[in-house]
C-alpha cells in the first residue's frame, strides 16, 4: 500500500509537472472550449431551460473527449516501456484518472463561469446543479481515461478512442442530464434517486477499470 | 436420422418451441371486450336505452348467467332491467338511473359499464356513460315509483375470464399483447448471449486459449442480432400502443446504448491487426462494458420514469400482470429462443474453426 501510494503521488506530480512545463496541451484544450462556446454564443445570444443542460453538457463533453485522448495517446512507445519497468498498472492509471479529473474540473469550472456570462445562468438550485457536475466530471474522466488507454495500442487512436468513448458515456450522461434538468426548476425535486445512480457509475466504472488495466498492462 | 436426432435434440426442441409459440402467439383469440356504446351520455332519472357492441363475445349462443350493470362512482351498480342479445356480438340493454344520485356539484360522473356471462367472464368498458344531473326534477320518477332499480354494490359472477382459451384483452395494447412472444422472447436470448461473452472473456483473460476469444466475440456478434431484432419489434409495438416509433423511455435508449456498446466493440476488434493484442484488448473492453451495460439496461429504467410495464410506476400498466394464457405461450417462446440463438452460435463457432483451420494450413 505504501509503495502504491509513493508510485500513486510520482505518477500524478509528473503529469502535473509535465503539462505545465509545456503548457501548450492545457491551452489548446482551454482554446477548443472557448471557440465551441463563443460559436454557440454567436448562434443563440441567449437559452434557457434544457437547451442551456444540453449545451453546457456538449461542450463539456466534446473538450473532455480532447483533453482526456491525449493523456495516453501521446506518450512515446519509449516511456511506456519505462513506467512497465517502473510502476505498477494500478497506480499508472489512478494516477492518469485524477490528473484528468482536475483537468476537467477546471475545465468545468472556467465554462460555468463564461455561460453565465454570456447565455445566462437558469438554474435555480445551484448546489445539487454543482454536485452534479462534480459527479459527471469524475464520472467522464475515469472511464475516458481507461478507454484512453485501451485504445493506445490500435491503429487509428483517436477515432478508435472517439468511437469506445461515446458509448460509454452515453449512460453517465443520461443520468447527468436528467439530474441538472431537475435541478433547473425551482422546487425542491427528489434528487435522491439520481445522486445514487451517478455515485454507483462513479463507485463502478473505475474499479472495473482497475481490476481489468493490469491485464492489458504487459502492452 | 435417429443419431442426429439423439445428438442435436435441443434445436429440434428449440425449433418446435418457437413454431408452438408462434402458432399459440397468433392463432389464440382475444377474450371478448366491448368495443362501443351509444349513447354516451345521460341524465340522471332518465330510463337509457344503450346499445352495445362487443368483440369475440358468445351472447347468442351462450347466454347463461347473463348480467349487465353501470357502475357509479360510490361503489354502487345499476344492473340492467333488461337484456336482449341482438346477436353474438350486440346486445340491447335498458336502464334505469337513479334519480337522486347526483354525483356532487360541478362534477360529471362517468359510469363504466360491466358485462358478464359465464361463457365470456367479465367484459368492461370504462367510462362507457357520462350522467349528467337532471334539472328537470319532475322527470325523477324513482322517488315516487317503486321501481327496482336493481341496485347492488357486486355483480355475482361465475368466472372472471372467459370459459375458452384466450388471451387478456387490455386497454391500450388490445390485440398487440401477442408481441410479448416476439418482442419480449428476444431479450433473454440476447441477454444470455451477452452473457456467455463476458464469462468467455474472463476465462480468455485467465487462460490465453485463443478459442475463448473466438467464443466471445461471435456470441457478441448473435446477441447483437437478437437485440436489434427486439429493438425493431419493439418500437413497432410502440407504435401501435403508444403512438411513437421511438418514445423517450428510460429501457429503449438503455438497449439502444447496449447495441452502441457492442457495435463499438467489434469495431475495436476489427482496428486490432494483430491476434493476440486484438483479443486481449477486446477481453478487457468487453469485462468493462458488460457490467456498466447491465445497470444501463436493469437498474437505470427503474430509477427514472419509464413508459415500460414494471418501471417508474407508470399507473397505465400497473394491472399488467402477466395472465397464466400467456405464459403457456410465453415461457416456451423464451426458450426456443434461447436455444435457437444458441444453434446460430454453434453454426458461426464452427465456420470460425473451419476458416481457422483453413488458414493454418
Amino acid at each position: 500500500m505504501k509503495i502504491f501510494r509513493k508510485e500513486f503521488s510520482l505518477l500524478f506530480w509528473k503529469e502535473m509537472i509535465l503539462e505545465f512545463r509545456n503548457l501548450a496541451g492545457i491551452q489548446s484544450i482551454f482554446l477548443y472550449t472557448l471557440s465551441t462556446l463563443f460559436l454557440c454564443y454567436w448562434a443563440v445570444h441567449k437559452l434557457e431551460g434544457p437547451e442551456w443542460v444540453a449545451l453546457f453538457w456538449i461542450i463539456l463533453v466534446f473538450s473532455a473527449i480532447n483533453a482526456v485522448g491525449r493523456s495516453f495517446l501521446q506518450e512515446s512507445s519509449g516511456i511506456q516501456l519505462y513506467y512497465f519497468g517502473v510502476a505498477g498498472p494500478a497506480s499508472l492509471l489512478l494516477a492518469k484518472m485524477v490528473f484528468n479529473a482536475l483537468v476537467l474540473l477546471s475545465l468545468s469550472a472556467v465554462l460555468l463561469f463564461l455561460f453565465c456570462i454570456t447565455l445566462g445562468f437558469p438554474i435555480h438550485q445551484t448546489g445539487p446543479f454543482l454536485l452534479c457536475v462534480l459527479l459527471g466530471v469524475l464520472g467522464i474522466s475515469s472511464a475516458f481515461t481507461f478507454l484512453s488507454g485501451l485504445s493506445s495500442k490500435a491503429s487509428n487512436n483517436l477515432t478508435l478512442f472517439s468511437v469506445l468513448g461515446i458509448p460509454v458515456l452515453l449512460p453517465l450522461i443520461f443520468v447527468v442530464i436528467h439530474f441538472s434538468v431537475n435541478t433547473l426548476s425551482s422546487s425542491l425535486g427528489d434528487f435522491g434517486k439520481d445522486i445514487m445512480a451517478l455515485i454507483l457509475l462513479n463507485l463502478l466504472i473505475p474499479s472495473i477499470a482497475t481490476l481489468v488495466f493490469p491485464y492489458i498492462w504487459r502492452n | 436420422m435417429l443419431n442426429f436426432l439423439k445428438i442435436a435434440w435441443w434445436k429440434w426442441l428449440g425449433a418446435f418451441l418457437v413454431l408452438f409459440s408462434l402458432i399459440i402467439g397468433l392463432a389464440t383469440p382475444l377474450a371478448p371486450g366491448i368495443t362501443e356504446t351509444h349513447p354516451a351520455t345521460s341524465l340522471s332519472g332518465d330510463t337509457v336505452r344503450m346499445d352495445v357492441k362487443t368483440v369475440n363475445a358468445h351472447f347468442k349462443s351462450k347466454p347463461e348467467g347473463i348480467q349487465a350493470a353501470l357502475s357509479l362512482e360510490k361503489h354502487f351498480l345499476v344492473k340492467a332491467i333488461q337484456i336482449q342479445a341482438l346477436n353474438e356480438n350486440s346486445l340491447n340493454l335498458i336502464f334505469i338511473l337513479p334519480g337522486t344520485y347526483s354525483p356532487g356539484k360541478g362534477k360529471v360522473d362517468l359510469a363504466d359499464l360491466e358485462l358478464a356471462t359465464d361463457y365470456d367472464g367479465l367484459l368492461v368498458l370504462r367510462q362507457a356513460l357520462e350522467i349528467k344531473p337532471n334539472p328537470d326534477t319532475t322527470k325523477i320518477l324513482n322517488l315516487k315509483t317503486k321501481v327496482n332499480l336493481g341496485l347492488d354494490t357486486k355483480l355475482k359472477i361465475k368466472n372472471l375470464g372467459p370459459e375458452w382459451f384466450s388471451f387478456p384483452n387490455r386497454e391500450i395494447l388490445y390485440e398487440s399483447v401477442r408481441n410479448l412472444f416476439f418482442h419480449v422472447a428476444m431479450w433473454p436470448s440476447m441477454f444470455l448471449l451477452f452473457l456467455i461473452s463476458v464469462i468467455y472473456s474472463i476465462r480468455y483473460l485467465r487462460n490465453g486459449n485463443e478459442e475463448y476469444d473466438r467464443i466471445a466475440a461471435e456470441s457478441v456478434q448473435v446477441g447483437l442480432v437478437f437485440a436489434t431484432v427486439g429493438i425493431i419489434t419493439g418500437s413497432f409495438w410502440a407504435k401501435f400502443t403508444w403512438g411513437d416509433w421511438w418514445p423517450n423511455d428510460a429501457k429503449l435508449n438503455g438497449t439502444a446504448i447496449a447495441i452502441l456498446f457492442y457495435f463499438a466493440y467489434i469495431v475495436f476488434r476489427n482496428s486490432f491487426a494483430e491476434e493476440q493484442q486484438r483479443a486481449k484488448f477486446s477481453a478487457v473492453y468487453n469485462v468493462f462494458a458488460f457490467p456498466i451495460m447491465f445497470v444501463t439496461i436493469m437498474i437505470l429504467p427503474r430509477i427514472t420514469d419509464s413508459l415500460h410495464p414494471g418501471n417508474g410506476g407508470n399507473p397505465a400498466f400497473s394491472n399488467y400482470d402477466m395472465d397464466s394464457h400467456l405464459r403457456i405461450g410465453f415461457y416456451p417462446a423464451c426458450l426456443g429462443w434461447v436455444l435457437i440463438g444458441l444453434w446460430i452460435l454453434d453454426l458461426r463457432l464452427r465456420i470460425r474453426k473451419l476458416e481457422y483451420r483453413i488458414e493454418e494450413i
